[in-house]
C-alpha cells in the first residue's frame, strides 16, 4: 500500500473543552429528541455558569430529531447562533463535532459552541431506523434477515475469529470489565453482576454474538462546550485540550470483510502531533458497539499489533480502578461504554468524549480514575451495508488550570 | 397468513427481481470501465460513469464468513430461526451479503451465487455450493438446517 503524503494538521492550541454533561438514559422515552437536546443544553449552561444567549455556536447529532434539525432547534430554544453544524455520523459524531468546533473557535467564527448528541427511543423506532438507514442497507442488508447491524457485525466478528484465533472469552474480557466500570458510574443503565460463565451462557443473537456483545438502544444525551482557553479560564472552568486528532473514512474499502479501520492510517501522525505514544495514554475510550470493534481500535491505534488484540485484552487490566503497579493497565471505557451504559443513538458517539473530559477534570460520577492525565477517544460509525465507514480519534490532556 | 420477508427495496435494485424471474444472474456493470457494482447504484463506484447496465456476470465466488442469525427484527425470519447468512466475494470483486443454501458450506469454500424470488416476491441472492443445481426459495427455506 502506498503512503499518501499529507500535511500535518495545524495544532488545536488555544481550544478548551469544558462542561461535560450527560442527560440520564432510559430504555424508552415518550419524550422527543428535542427534549433531550433541551435538557443537555440547560445542563451545559448551568454547568458553565453562562447565559443561554452566550452560546453563539452549536453542533448537534441525532437520528430521531427529523424532521427538525440544527436550524429548527435554534428557534425552538430561542438561540441566535452565528455558527451551526449538524454531524449525522453516529458513533463518529462526537470527535467530528469537536474537531469542527475547535477550528471555528480558533478562527473566531464563534465564542462558545455547544456540542450535543441526543436521541429518544421508541419501542418500534429501532426497526424503522435500521430498515431505512441507507439505500445500501435497504437493498442489500435488510432483506437478508438482518437484525439491524447485528448480522453485519456477526460476520465481521466471525471473520476476525477465523483469521486471528480470537475466542468468545477474549471479547468477554472487554464486556466484563466494562460492566464492572458501569457498576461504579452513576448513569449506566445496566449494572447487574456479570461473570464469564454468565457472559458465555447468554442468549445467542447472531453467530458468535450473544446478548452481552450487543448494545441496548436507549434514549439520552451527551454534551460539552468548546471555547477558547482564555474564555475557560475567565469562567473558572476546568478544561481539557486537544493534543492531536485525526479522522479517515471508508478506509481499506477493498478489504472484503472489515478487520481494520482508518485509525491505522493516521495514528502515527496523531501521536506525533501530540508528541506522545500509546504508552502515554492513561484512559482509552473506544466506540464499543461490539467488542470486536473495540479490539480493532486497540490494534489500529497502536496498543498492540493487528491480530494481537486477544492477547492484549488477556494481559491488560482495563477496570477503572486497576492497580497500575500490578501489571499492564489501560483503563478502557471507564463508564462502562455503550455495552453496559446503553446506546443512546447519536449520544453514543459523544459518550467517550464526555466521560474523558469528566475524568481529566476530576469530575467523574462515581468512577474517578486516579492520576489520569491523557485520554484517547476513538470513534467509529455508520454501518452502511457490511461495515462501519467512519473512523475518528483524538488525544486529550488536562488543561493547566 | 404467513409472514413474508420485508419488501424494502429502492428502484435502483428492482432489476434484481427481473433477473431472478428470468433465472439469470445479473448485476449492474459499468459500460465505461466494466466494474461490477454491488450493492446496486446509479453511478459507477470506480469511474463515476452513469452508464450502468444490468448484465449477466459470473456467479463464482468464495464464502468468506458465515453465521446463523438467532434473532431478527422481521417476523418472517423470526419464524424461521436460526437463519444462515454469509459474506461472499465474487471473482469479479463484488462483496455480497447473502442467504446461504444451507449451513454446510465451509468458510473459504468456492460457491456459486444465484438470484431467487423470495416469498415477498423480491429477487434476493443465495450462495450455494460450487456446481450445485438451480434452486428455488423452497430449497433455501427447507434446507437451512439440513
Amino acid at each position: 500500500m502506498t503512503e499518501t503524503v499529507r500535511k500535518i494538521a495545524a495544532s488545536y492550541d488555544g481550544v478548551a473543552l469544558v462542561a461535560p454533561v450527560t442527560t440520564p438514559y432510559s430504555r424508552f422515552s415518550d419524550k422527543g429528541a428535542q427534549w433531550f437536546f433541551g435538557k443537555a443544553l440547560a445542563a451545559l449552561i448551568t454547568s458553565a455558569g453562562i447565559e443561554k444567549a452566550q452560546i453563539d455556536g452549536m453542533a448537534i447529532s441525532s437520528f430521531t430529531l427529523a424532521p427538525d434539525s440544527i436550524i429548527t432547534l435554534s428557534q425552538y430554544f430561542s438561540l441566535s447562533p452565528r455558527w451551526i453544524e449538524q454531524v449525522p455520523l453516529g458513533g463518529a459524531s462526537g470527535v467530528i463535532a469537536m474537531r469542527r468546533a475547535a477550528r471555528a473557535i480558533q478562527m473566531g467564527d464563534a465564542d462558545i459552541i455547544a456540542c450535543i448528541g441526543a436521541d429518544t427511543s421508541k419501542p418500534e423506532g429501532f426497526r424503522d431506523l435500521v430498515a431505512n438507514f441507507s439505500t445500501f442497507a435497504a437493498d442489500a442488508a435488510y432483506p437478508y434477515g438482518a437484525a439491524g447491524p447485528n448480522a453485519a457485525f456477526a460476520l465481521i466478528t466471525q471473520h476476525y475469529m477465523d483469521k486471528f484465533g480470537a475466542t468468545r472469552e477474549d471479547f468477554g474480557r472487554i464486556c466484563l470489565s466494562q460492566r464492572y466500570n458501569a457498576q461504579h458510574y452513576r448513569h449506566a443503565l445496566i449494572k447487574k453482576d456479570l461473570d464469564m460463565a454468565g457472559y458465555l451462557a447468554a442468549r445467542p443473537i447472531a453467530g458468535p454474538l450473544h446478548m452481552f456483545d450487543c448494545v441496548m438502544p436507549c434514549a439520552g444525551a451527551e454534551g460539552f462546550l468548546v471555547m477558547s482557553v482564555e474564555k475557560a479560564k475567565s469562567l473558572n472552568l476546568p478544561y481539557v485540550v486537544i493534543a492531536g486528532a485525526g479522522e479517515l473514512h471508508n478506509a481499506y474499502a477493498h478489504d472484503p470483510v472489515q478487520f481494520r479501520g482508518g485509525w491505522r492510517e493516521y495514528a502515527d501522525r496523531m501521536y506525533q502531533q501530540a508528541a506522545m505514544g500509546p504508552e502515554d495514554i492513561d484512559l482509552l475510550y473506544t466506540y464499543d458497539d461490539y467488542p470486536v470493534i473495540s479490539m480493532m481500535q486497540m490494534e489500529d491505534l497502536g496498543f498492540c499489533d493487528k491480530g494481537d488484540g486477544p492477547r492484549f485484552v488477556r494481559e491488560t487490566k482495563m477496570n477503572f480502578d486497576a492497580d497500575r503497579l500490578a501489571g499492564p493497565t489501560l483503563v478502557h471505557n471507564s463508564s462502562g461504554g455503550q455495552l453496559s451504559g446503553g446506546q443512546a443513538g447519536s449520544a453514543a458517539g459523544y459518550m467517550g468524549l464526555v466521560e474523558a473530559i469528566r475524568q481529566l477534570t476530576g469530575a467523574a460520577l462515581g468512577n474517578q480514575v486516579a492520576n489520569s492525565k491523557v485520554a484517547l477517544v476513538s470513534g467509529y460509525g455508520m454501518i452502511n451495508y457490511d461495515r462501519g465507514l467512519c473512523s475518528t480519534a483524538a488525544i486529550l490532556t488536562r488543561g493547566d488550570a | 397468513m404467513p409472514h413474508t420477508p420485508p419488501p424494502y427495496r429502492n428502484d435502483v435494485a428492482l432489476p434484481l427481481t427481473e433477473a431472478a424471474q428470468e433465472n439469470t444472474f445479473k448485476l449492474p456493470v459499468c459500460a465505461a470501465c466494466q466494474t461490477v457494482q454491488y450493492p446496486p447504484r446509479e453511478i459507477c463506484r470506480r469511474c463515476l460513469s452513469d452508464d450502468l447496465v444490468w448484465q449477466p456476470v459470473s456467479p463464482r465466488g468464495t464464502l468468506l464468513s458465515q453465521v446463523d442469525l438467532h434473532h431478527s427484527l422481521e417476523p418472517y425470519f423470526r419464524d424461521h430461526l436460526p437463519w444462515p447468512t454469509g459474506t461472499v466475494q465474487l471473482e469479479n470483486g463484488a462483496v455480497i451479503i447473502c442467504h446461504l443454501l444451507n449451513g454446510h458450506m465451509a468458510t473459504d469454500s468456492k460457491v456459486d451465487m444465484q438470484a431467487v424470488i423470495d416469498p415477498g416476491g423480491r429477487g434476493v441472492l443465495v450462495a450455494k455450493p460450487r456446481g450445485a443445481k438451480t434452486i428455488s426459495w423452497n430449497d433455501v427455506e427447507q434446507g437451512r438446517k439440513s
